[in-house]
């Protein structure tokens, strides 16, 4: 049997699409001469240099075996959902709400947290942080706001 | 004397009272947040990087500086007591910092590591001051061919020196055109913005930085996150060296500083490559080389030495080229070119308060980490004990600010969580993802030089190659390249380390 570095073979893969996304996109804008390059230019050739760099790693990953390592959903989307709720709660009901609800969904990435003390960490990540940044440096943030 | 009234200067703008006061700020924020598992120099200072808004331009640096040596010095301490590299350029520290601290020999092991930090910083300062101004004013003659040429050899030598060469310049590549994203110069076109609003500005470094060095270290300390770490009590009385390991650590210090020294000049190549070789050169040098791996005292003081140098000469490239030598120097020459001073060998003469001032504030910064690393060491040692899991939400949460407050966009919160993943991912699939950073920086300036030179030369590439000095650089990418090549496609590799 062919062995084949999954690891690799998927790395090649995605530096392949990265080039050609934007040796693709580059077409749109004006390339110009070598002597005047227009702004389609650089990006066409780096965009070609790393398809060429994806093709080679994806050589490589040929005759040695390698499997792919596991992406653990269940620590990723935890952070992703923290990350996601600090973005839409800021703007809209200002920081403190959006630090704690930030902190309750990020805690449920690690096994090791309970309810009460993450909502005491929360609570007082939530103080620091608009003390450190409110009331120490008066960062224009907004505090606490009303959504409606 | 030049180099003495650059020293005055310098001075006179570090120890200024408000500058002192940040510097503490920064080496004291620097060493707590590089001692936290999983945070290296270059989130540190990325992270940190909001509270320096406000701050003109010296002072911000001033911190900044602060916090990465603070942060080194914090991962060392994490090395030996934990055996948890906060940096790669602490992995080696952990060979023998952590057997030596299994020894009951913690207190030593943080001293020497102080001391020789300490050494190699301020020898690296000395050769900042002396070797700087020669190099930019030699700078001053290049035209934007040597600036192509010598840019890509920063940018080839920092993906080379990975272990996956091929995955290393793809990374750059990848970099340089995250850094086309945003309105082209030359043209006024915007590049890639998918239609958003946001990315006509390009994308934001800092976003970048905190999205891959942030986020996606979380998720990947989380997703090996053990046990509440055991870390010994280290006592002040339990940091006197006894007089063999005085002996013995004196001239792996020296050496260390000197290959450190060097190596930290190199555009690209920074302080990691040092800490192994000098590593490995006293492992050859020892009369019992049995002895490393099991708490060599010479294992620890001669990386170390070099690791601090490094950080300080690296900032020779940065402040006379404007050719950051690391990520972390990237993240520096943003700062620069945020509070409206650009980079280049003409810095020296526009604003020597701002490159001798940081110089000599490097120096005040490394007594400062003398004197709060030796008596504070319970501190950190009590912060080592507190479990990442109470830890990182507030990180999480200071990444989400912090970035929100460089520009006050909510936006930029979204890259940070597109980049964390991506880069978590492509971690998993064992890329490294510092050079993207370097792409990404000096891309647009790679761009920016080469399509000038190309003017010049009425599109004839040899011309840039007849250069010396730009050809002698691009024969040495040439010859890197190739052997990059060469070792990716060569069949049967042993696992390096």
């Amino acid at each position: 049997m062919l062995k084949i570095d999954k690891t690799d073979l998927l790395s090649g893969l995605i530096v392949l699409a990265v080039g050609s996304y934007f040796a693709y996109g580059a077409l749109d804008y004006r390339i110009g001469t070598v002597i005047r390059m227009g702004p389609g230019y650089v990006p066409l050739a780096l965009g070609l240099i790393a398809m060429g760099l994806g093709v080679l790693i994806m050589l490589s990953s040929l005759g040695r075996s390698g499997a792919l390592e596991s992406f653990r959903w269940r620590v990723v989307l935890p952070i992703v959902a923290s990350i996601l709720a600090f973005w839409l709660l800021l703007p809209r009901v200002g920081v403190l709400p959006a630090t704690f609800v930030s902190v309750l969904v990020a805690t449920l990435a690690s096994p090791k947290s309970r309810l009460v003390p993450a909502i005491f960490l929360g609570v007082i990540i939530a103080v620091l942080i608009w003390a450190c940044f409110v009331l120490l440096l008066g960062l224009p943030i907004p505090v606490l706001r009303s959504p409606f | 004397m030049d180099i003495l009234n650059n020293v005055v200067i310098g001075f006179s703008t570090a120890l200024t009272a408000s500058n002192i006061f940040y510097c503490f700020i920064g080496v004291f924020l620097g060493t707590l947040l590089g001692a936290l598992p999983g945070i290296g120099a270059l989130a540190a200072v990325s992270m940190l990087l909001p509270l320096t808004i406000g701050l003109d331009a010296t002072t911000a640096l001033v911190m900044l500086a602060g916090v990465y040596y603070g942060s080194e010095y914090g991962g060392s301490t994490a090395s030996i007591l934990l055996n948890l590299p906060g940096t790669p350029t602490n992995a080696v520290t952990c060979l023998d910092g952590y057997p030596m601290a299994k020894k009951g020999r913690a207190g030593v092991a943080l001293f020497a590591t102080t001391m020789a930090s300490f050494f190699g910083g301020s020898i690296g300062i000395i050769a900042l001051y002396a070797f700087a101004p020669f190099l930019a004013q030699w700078a001053i003659a290049f035209g934007p061919s040597e600036y192509f040429s010598l840019m890509v050899l920063g940018l080839v030598a920092a993906a080379v020196t990975q272990d996956s060469p091929l995955k290393g310049l793809a990374m750059v590549v990848v970099g340089m055109l995250l850094g086309t994203v945003g309105t082209d110069v030359d043209s006024g076109v915007a590049r890639y913005h998918f239609g958003l609003f946001e990315l006509r500005d390009g994308i934001s470094f800092i976003a970048l930085a905190m999205g891959i060095f942030g986020v996606s270290e979380i998720l990947h300390s989380l997703r090996d996150a053990g046990g509440t770490p055991e870390v010994q009590n280290v006592t002040l009385r339990s940091m006197i060296p006894s007089r063999e390991e005085w002996k013995s650590s004196r001239m792996p210090t020296v050496r260390g500083t000197v290959i450190g020294g060097a190596f930290g000049v190199l555009p690209g190549i920074g302080s990691t490559v040092a800490t192994f070789i000098s590593y490995a050169l006293e492992k050859r040098l020892a009369k019992d080389p049995s002895r490393f791996g099991h708490g060599a005292i010479e294992g620890i003081v001669s990386p170390e030495a070099a690791n601090n140098a490094g950080a300080q000469t690296a900032f020779i490239p940065t402040l006379s080229l404007g050719i950051p030598g690391s990520a972390t120097m990237a993240v520096m020459l943003g700062t620069l070119i945020m509070n409206g001073i650009a980079p280049g060998p003409q810095l020296m003469m526009t604003h020597p308060e701002v490159v001798w001032g940081l110089a000599a504030s490097f120096w005040v910064g490394n007594v400062l980490l003398v004197i709060l690393n030796v008596p504070m060491i319970g501190l950190w040692v009590r912060l080592l004990r507190v479990p990442y899991h109470l830890l990182y939400p507030a990180i999480i949460i200071l990444i989400c600010i912090g970035t929100y407050t460089i520009r006050s966009s909510v936006f930029d919160i979204m890259l940070v969580l597109l980049f964390g993943v991506a880069g978590y991912w492509l971690r998993l699939l064992r890329f490294h993802l510092a050079p993207v950073l370097i792409g990404f920086i000096l891309g647009p300036m790679i761009e920016e030089n080469f399509r000038r030179a190309m003017l010049f030369a009425r599109g004839d590439f040899t011309a840039i190659v007849a250069r010396p000095l730009s050809g002698v650089a691009l024969a040495i990418c040439v010859a890197l390249i190739l052997w990059a090549v060469y070792r990716a496609i060569r069949p049967a590799q042993p696992v390096s380390a």
